[in-house]
């Protein structure tokens, strides 16, 4: 059974320009999906609709068989999905374990050391470390929520080749050897050819493009 | 995390943000210390004043004249009995602070030498007497018209007391707790000349001399008889009259004076004793007395006017700031919100984070602002105070300076601060408003 299911959705800005034209697709638990697209083609807009921060115009999203909205879209947030953003959005006045502690519900320091964080980083404040360090805090808060679902818009976007892929290791693990799902938004080829699922987003219509 | 661990952090790591707003708090909660103190105080010093001014109603009689058939005739001086005065005390209740007869009579003195008057002669050498309660509340000292400058007042437990004036005690070589014969008399006029209608004198009282006063206002006229000089006039305890058997026990024919505890009561309670009915209002007529209040209350009521309006200014100056500061701040949090809604904390929790950092610095803020207000308080109690005591002095001897007007009770502290976290509520949901009614996706794009 699909964890996640994205039923004949459409959205569109202000009922002027369709963004998403039915789209369908489903997601299953220990897989990693990447969407591809260029930029503006509602790559993100759909991330934002599976993690309930929007509302379609049109079909459903379904978490488990269930309609999100009817299980309520701060409860979905809470509970089943997790972000991770290209701008990493820690925030500032909280240390790495505080940011992590926000969403979780297990200990924060196994899950930074697990990231590859010290107990001295995970103490200092946030904004002095570095992006890769900083993506690393924003997994670990996602992988803290025990959400079945993690939702990555641009992961790797602001970081260098190798701290990249350091990124999409730890994600990897999260898939095969945590379970989760793990749906990533991104424009890189490169970043694309490691999920397990890989979909192009082109005028509103999702395809896959290789299994 | 639970959020008020949050909302800790938060003031914590942003020091600089936390003390300007601290400093904020401080500068508010300060000013409507002030100025709910100057309000409370005044409302406080207004009540002392006119517990310690009082006010005063008097009974006076008036005699009716008849005119008939060309020739005016009277039914004689009115009076009022010991029974009327009671029930007139009956209607005060509490709030008599005092009350004072008077009657009026004439008396010579064996071996007394009055001030001469216009045809002045031994018979007719006599001086007038009132008889009083307590020479105190006379109109006489009150208005200041005369003044004791040696002795002590008559008061209602005193007998075959007196108060002479000082050219009288002068020309008799006379001073306080010395004694005199006194014995009836009675002015009259026959072919002209001034005469004492009681020639033969059968009564006779020792009074002693309890104080001696200055006359302050003097109208000279050359044609007052003795009797009726100023100088002559003898103030004496109210048996006086009635052992020289000028006058009958319990019955007054002069004014009656009651002094009252708060000003604001007096015309409730004239009205009220307007309705005895054992007293002849055709001949008696009721007169209030609170001009001296009056006085005072006009300055203290525009106190308290300015006073409102700069807690108005104050209030609205600081809750506009405030949310102008706010509204910066939390556009300025706008990033954190977006992040928050991502993991799932709903917009109540994300309110209630900046109402709880925004009630701890209120409450720092204004725990230090009553820790500076206290020792300025004492500074300025005397400053506005001051000037009212000085003005009160004036008129009777009013407020102990050492009352401080301005210390406010625990428990309008309290409604202070509520008042003040009420305004902070409103104003962190109004300044959150504009943020949280968007979508978190909207909020996220912004975000971006």
């Amino acid at each position: 059974m699909s964890i996640m299911e994205v039923k004949g959705v459409r959205f569109s800005y202000d009922n002027k320009r369709n963004v998403l034209k039915d789209v369908n697709i489903a997601f299953e638990a220990g897989s990693i999906y990447a969407i591809l697209g260029p930029s503006g083609c509602g790559k993100t807009t759909l991330l934002s609709l599976m993690g309930g921060l929007d509302s379609p115009s049109g079909g459903q999203i379904l978490f488990e068989g269930q309609n999100i909205e009817t299980i309520g879209l701060a409860d979905h947030r809470k509970n089943n999905v997790a972000f991770i953003f290209q701008s990493y959005n820690l925030i500032d006045y909280l240390t790495p374990r505080e940011n992590v502690a926000l969403t979780s519900k297990l200990p924060p320091q196994p899950i930074l050391e697990r990231v590859g964080l010290t107990e001295e980083e995970s103490r200092r404040n946030v904004m002095k470390l570095s992006g890769g360090q900083q993506q690393r805090i924003a997994i670990a808060r996602a992988l803290a929520s025990d959400a079945k679902v993690i939702l990555a818009d641009e992961p790797t976007g602001n970081l260098d080749e190798d701290t990249a892929q350091g990124i999409i290791e730890i994600l990897k693990e999260s898939a095969y050897e945590m379970n989760k799902c793990v749906v990533i938004v991104t424009h890189s080829n490169d970043l694309a050819k490691q999920a397990d699922v890989i979909f192009r987003l082109s005028k509103g219509n999702l395809q896959i493009i290789e299994k | 995390m639970h959020l008020l661990q949050r909302a800790v952090l938060y003031l914590t790591r942003k020091k600089g943000k936390s003390i300007i707003l601290c400093a904020l708090f401080l500068l508010v909660s300060f000013s409507l210390f002030i100025g709910v103190s100057v309000l409370s105080g005044t409302d406080q010093a207004s009540k002392d004043l006119r517990s310690n001014i009082g006010a005063s109603f008097d009974i006076r009689p008036y005699e009716q004249l008849e005119f008939e058939n060309g020739e005016v005739s009277s039914e004689g001086t009115p009076t009022v009995d010991e029974k009327s005065i009671q029930e007139v005390l009956s209607c005060i209740g509490d709030e008599l602070r005092n009350y004072n007869t008077e009657q009026y009579g004439y008396a010579k003195g064996t071996n007394l030498s009055f001030i001469k008057g216009a045809s002045h002669n031994s018979e007719n050498n006599m001086g007038k007497v009132t008889s009083l309660r307590d020479s105190s509340l006379s109109k006489d000292f009150i208005n200041e018209e005369r003044k004791l400058i040696e002795g002590s007042h008559i008061k209602p437990e005193d007998k075959n007391k007196i108060l002479i004036s000082k050219e009288l005690a002068e020309e008799n070589r006379l001073k306080v707790g010395d004694t005199v014969e006194l014995t009836h008399a009675n002015l009259g006029s026959q072919s002209g000349v001034y005469v004492d209608l009681i020639p033969k004198k059968t009564e006779f009282v020792v009074v002693e001399i309890a104080g001696i006063y200055q006359l302050e206002v003097k109208s000279e006229n050359g044609l007052i008889p003795t009797a009726n000089k100023e100088e002559n006039l003898i103030y004496s305890s109210s048996n006086l009259l009635l052992d020289l058997k000028e006058q009958k026990e319990n019955i007054y024919e002069g004014e009656i004076s009651f002094f009252i505890k708060d000003p604001l009561h007096l015309e409730e309670m004239t009205q009220k004793v307007k309705e005895i009915s054992s007293i002849d209002w055709n001949n008696h007529i009721l007169v209030n007395n609170d001009f001296k209040y009056s006085k005072i209350a006009d300055q203290l009521q525009g106190i308290q006017n300015i006073v409102m309006a700069l807690i108005v200014i104050t209030s609205v100056l600081g809750i506009i700031t405030l949310v102008i500061i706010l509204t910066m701040r939390i556009r300025g949090r706008i990033h954190e919100t977006g992040i928050m809604l991502s993991i799932g904390k709903t917009k109540f929790e994300i309110i209630s984070q900046f109402v709880i950092e925004k009630i701890i610095l209120l409450s720092l803020g204004f725990v230090l602002a009553l820790l500076i207000f206290i020792p300025v308080s004492n500074m300025l109690n005397p400053i506005l105070f001051g000037s009212l005591t000085d003005v009160s002095k004036k008129t009777i001897d009013i407020i102990t300076s050492n009352t401080n007007y301005l210390q406010l009770n625990a428990i309008q502290s309290l409604l202070l601060f509520m008042g003040e976290m009420c305004a902070v509520i409103l104003t962190v949901i109004l300044s959150s408003g504009a943020v949280l009614s968007l979508k978190p996706k909207e909020i996220l794009s912004k975000m971006s």
